[in-house]
């Protein structure tokens, strides 16, 4: 799977407003709202779901990036998209640091193997230090959705 | 002490696969003990105490796994990394 199968480019944001959890889930799946694959309607369900999944234990993986997710109903396809923390926010990761890289999944609740293989690609590409270390640098959509393409190119292959 | 290596092949049985919960859970155990631990999937072979190595195995429901652990708790390790698959991570289904 590769990045341009479910980030939305439109909805990719940098500069992140937000400085809690909380806010940058809201951040995000607002973002996906308006490019409209989400519906405003399901909002709040899907925020909420992916609070309660954080509850269960923090998504953030450490190395400043998170990938919070949930499955939905509202969604066919594996949707995401992709946030860029400045500061970085607190979000209870498993070392201890900020995260200033986010990766947010929506499933179809019947697609594990989706969500899984999205994982993989996204973890497959943030080992390579290099694109993880440009995407936290980025500071437009545009160059983010950029070193995405490359290294769905296989640009940043380690 | 001695540096031997252990093999437990396991089959995932959790109904969303190896995904992060179990991956995170797998890491913190792993991470208790001395030992080297891998995971191998195909040809895919990941560290098991790096959650960003660990994302990548991307094993679904009824794959097999090999644990491979090297080091003077390898026996040990393998054996209670073997049963959290066996109980499904502590997870329902």
């Amino acid at each position: 799977m590769n990045f341009s199968d479910f980030v939305q480019p439109q909805a990719i944001k940098v500069e992140l407003a937000a400085f809690d959890k909380d806010g940058v889930i809201q951040e995000l799946v607002d973002s996906l709202v308006q490019t409209g694959v989400v519906s405003e309607d399901d909002k709040e369900g899907i925020i909420g779901a992916i609070m309660k999944r954080e509850e269960l234990g923090s998504t953030g993986i450490g190395r400043g990036i998170a990938v919070p997710h949930t499955k939905h109903p509202s969604v066919d396809k594996l949707v995401g998209t992709v946030g860029v923390s400045t500061e970085g926010v607190d979000f209870n990761s498993l070392d201890g640091e900020k995260v200033s890289l986010f990766f947010l999944l929506i499933s179809p609740p019947d697609r594990p193997g989706d969500h899984l293989r999205a994982l993989e690609n996204i973890s497959r590409q943030l080992r390579n230090d290099t694109f993880c270390r440009f995407l936290k640098q980025a500071n437009s959509a545009d160059d983010v959705k950029q070193l995405l393409d490359e290294a769905d190119n296989n640009q940043f292959a380690s | 002490m001695s540096n031997e290596t252990q093999k437990r092949e396991v089959k995932v049985l959790n109904k969303r696969g190896f995904h992060l919960r179990p991956a995170e859970v797998f890491m913190r155990t792993a991470s208790q003990f001395e030992s080297k631990v891998e995971l191998i999937k195909d040809a895919v072979r990941v560290d098991g105490k790096s959650m960003l190595s660990l994302m990548m195995l991307n094993a679904s429901a009824g794959e097999l796994i090999t644990i491979e652990a090297t080091g003077p708790d390898a026996e040990q390790v393998v054996g209670v990394l073997e049963k959290l698959f066996e109980t499904r991570f502590d997870e329902s289904e």
